[in-house]
């Protein structure tokens, strides 16, 4: 096999601050940037896991049309707007929500943004299957990056790369509180809906985020090839 | 010395990307490193940093407009220095900045949307990093243009422009040949420069005295082994051979007196399929009520890769060679009373579903003896699935009249050695398999064998199989 052919088993490390509380988007994104310059030097690379308060975040290719209400009015409902420099539109983050950041450098052998983001999709996929919810790709135009549940969508994919460093990640909707997306329209998608596991699986009980993100993380070093770091 | 700023590659299958901000205005200096401009391709947004330090001179493409890769978004130099009249640099002057431009992201021809990935494996090694694409380039003129170090140098030393040369190597690459046969037709002042000898290695006359067969018999005799030991008695019982065994055993002989036949063993990460097919194929079953197996994936490399290389699927008559429109592809089965190669018709038009449910209907009724007389004839490429038995590599005899067979051997898995990203090396476990094709080498050589092999090799590793991610 030829070094192409070989996924490189790489040591990361896992982050977890879901047993802490909700974390604010901004501490998220400078411990994200903290990880991101070790990367850049060459250290290790760092996945954190956590759920955020609720935040409005407005991606590079949003449209602010996307949100349906005024700022001074998701200030009173104590939801914050920020914008990002993921790629993707408007999503939403909250409580119920399992967030993951992967701070990985695609280089060498994974310099594929198309890749990424697949393989991000098929870890979400081989997560939602252990819960039994089959989750897909589809093939609608547009609607083509993150993972649907019929016509719903469940989780949210939006990326940012420096020297094929990856930051943002994904949200994947464990418990969200889905009233909440009625105030954006999620991705620029109109007319597809979003859900849940809590959705999908009810009556049955609704996972703890705790499992649902032991999952993740199992899947996600499968197909990147990752071993967590001791 | 100005230098150009590209929409870099960002991925194989990506063909263009949207400028989204640019993170320095014009005459602005910028450092090599540091983050130029943002581009957004998919669900992605990412920082890319400046080729080169200096000044951005200028912004040829505004933000939010979405150009293919490849493209010059702009122009750095050093303070005080212009674009010229505007314009990005004529290609000529960019070859001739070529060595002082700091190396420019993957030096990819653009992939066509259409284009599918294994297309790129037909040229077997990486694009020397010290040819990147230049502004208005056509994809035959950067074809052209890359060529070996070896060939640089020569047409260095003897100022012959490489773009000017009709290369004979793949994809149009200019040879040493190429270039030594340009100077010594006199178009350039030739110094003679020393060639080594092409010829092929004459054996050792030691080998000569035990390698005396002929290699090539003038005229295939018809086979008269006599027996070296008679049985008989109670020794031994005696059986009349099948109608179908009589059948395999003159096919056998005959291919083997017709074709000259190599076989050449790859090995191939069957992974990302394991894992894909593992995870759909009880919805796979549920869904399409026939089983995935590994087999759809391989003949679907084949196809591709027969597409690719029309030569394999190809027959000998006489002196001419006749190439087969239609992709047949013969799937030997084993019987307990023999063996029998049902063909998938226009396997090409099939989807991956549509091969699967053809390999096992196939399968199925040659086991119960209900085929009919047209699907075991008409094939014009074979695949035979060894490993299904445990066997690690074959050499199979070639179908006739086809030319080759793809024999694919035990896909388990195996200990393989992976670089980490500091230099050391570490054991992974990944689901492996050895393929070979054996093929005529009347017709096929080595290099275009081997070509086939890559491009079997590099579709079943990196193929995205979408038409059961959505299983």
């Amino acid at each position: 096999m030829d070094g192409a052919g070989v996924a490189l088993t790489r040591p990361i490390e896992v982050v977890s601050l879901l047993s802490g509380g909700r974390v604010a988007y901004d501490a998220a994104l400078r411990l994200q940037r903290e990880a991101e310059a070790r990367v850049l030097a060459g250290g290790r690379e760092t996945l954190f896991l956590l759920s955020h308060e609720d935040v409005i975040t407005i991606g590079r290719n949003a449209d602010r049309k996307d949100l349906l209400v005024s700022e001074s009015f998701l200030a009173e409902k104590g939801i914050a707007v920020r914008e990002s420099d993921r790629g993707g539109k408007l999503t939403f983050h909250g409580p119920g929500q399992l967030v993951a950041y992967p701070v990985l450098s695609l280089a060498p052998g994974r310099t594929d943004v198309r890749r990424y983001v697949h393989d991000l999709e098929e870890t979400l996929i081989l997560a939602a299957a252990d819960f039994g919810v089959p989750a897909t790709r589809s093939d609608l135009p547009g609607r083509w990056s993150s993972v649907w549940v019929g016509n719903d969508k469940l989780a949210a994919i939006g990326v940012h790369l420096s020297r094929w460093v990856t930051t943002h990640g994904l949200a994947l909707n464990v418990s969200t509180d889905l009233s909440r997306f009625a105030l954006i329209v999620p991705c620029g998608i109109p007319d597809g809906g979003v859900t849940s596991l809590e959705r999908l699986l009810a009556p049955r009980p609704v996972p703890a985020l705790a499992d649902v993100a032991a999952r993740l993380v199992g899947h996600f070093c499968e197909v990147f090839d990752r071993t967590p770091a001791p | 010395m100005p230098t150009n700023v590209i929409m870099p590659q960002m991925g194989e299958s990506i063909a263009e990307g949207t400028l989204t901000k640019w993170l320095k205005k014009p005459g602005e200096s910028v450092k090599r490193d540091e983050p130029l401009f943002e581009i957004s391709t998919d669900k992605v947004d990412a920082e890319i940093p400046a080729p080169a330090s200096g000044v951005l001179i200028q912004v040829l493409v505004e933000e939010g407009k979405t150009v293919p890769i490849n493209t010059v978004v702009a122009i750095l130099g050093e303070a005080g220095e212009s674009a010229g009249a505007g314009e990005p640099p004529s290609a000529a002057d960019a070859s001739k900045e070529r060595k002082e431009a700091e190396p420019v992201p993957p030096a990819v021809a653009a992939p066509s949307p259409a284009a599918p990935a294994p297309s790129m494996v037909a040229s077997p090694s990486p694009l020397p990093a010290s040819a990147p694409p230049q502004p208005g380039e056509t994809t035959e003129e950067l074809l052209r243009r890359r060529s070996s170090p070896v060939v640089r140098a020569i047409a260095e030393e003897h100022g012959v422009d490489i773009s000017g040369i009709p290369g004979t190597g793949i994809s149009g690459r200019v040879t040493k040949a190429d270039i030594l046969a340009v100077l010594e037709s006199g178009a350039q002042k030739a110094a003679p420069v020393p060639v080594a000898p092409a010829a092929p290695h004459s054996p050792p006359a030691a080998m000569t005295v035990t390698v005396s067969a002929p290699a090539v018999p003038a005229a295939p005799a018809p086979p008269t082994h006599a027996p070296i030991v008679t049985f008989s008695g109670s020794a031994v019982v005696v059986e009349p051979m099948s109608a179908m065994r009589k059948k395999i055993a003159e096919r056998m002989v005959a291919s083997k007196q017709t074709s000259a036949h190599v076989t050449s063993v790859f090995e191939v990460d069957f992974t990302n399929i394991a894992r894909l097919r593992n995870r759909v194929k009880e919805r796979f079953e549920a869904q399409y009520g026939t089983k995935l197996t590994y087999m759809p994936f391989v003949f679907r490399a084949a196809i591709t890769a027969l597409k690719a290389r029309p030569l394999l699927n190809a027959s000998i008559s006489a002196d001419e060679i006749v190439f087969h429109k239609e992709i047949n592809l013969g799937m030997a089965v084993a019987l307990d009373w023999g063996l029998i190669v049902p063909v998938i018709r226009r396997a090409d038009d099939l989807s991956l579903v549509g091969l699967a449910r053809a390999a096992n209907d196939l399968a199925d009724r040659a086991r119960t003896k209900k085929l009919l007389p047209d699907e075991v004839a008409g094939g014009t490429f074979t695949i035979t699935n060894h490993g299904g038995f445990g066997s690690l590599f074959a050499s199979p005899v070639i179908n006739q009249p086809q030319v080759a067979i793809l024999g694919v051997g035990a896909i388990e898995k195996r200990a393989k050695v992976a670089t980490m990203p500091d230099g050391s090396d570490t054991i992974a476990v990944r689901t492996m398999a050895y393929m070979g094709v054996t093929f005529d080498h009347r017709l096929i050589d080595g290099a275009e064998g081997d070509t086939f092999m890559s491009i079997v090799k590099n579709t079943l590793e990196n193929e995205r199989w979408t038409e059961l991610e959505s299983l």
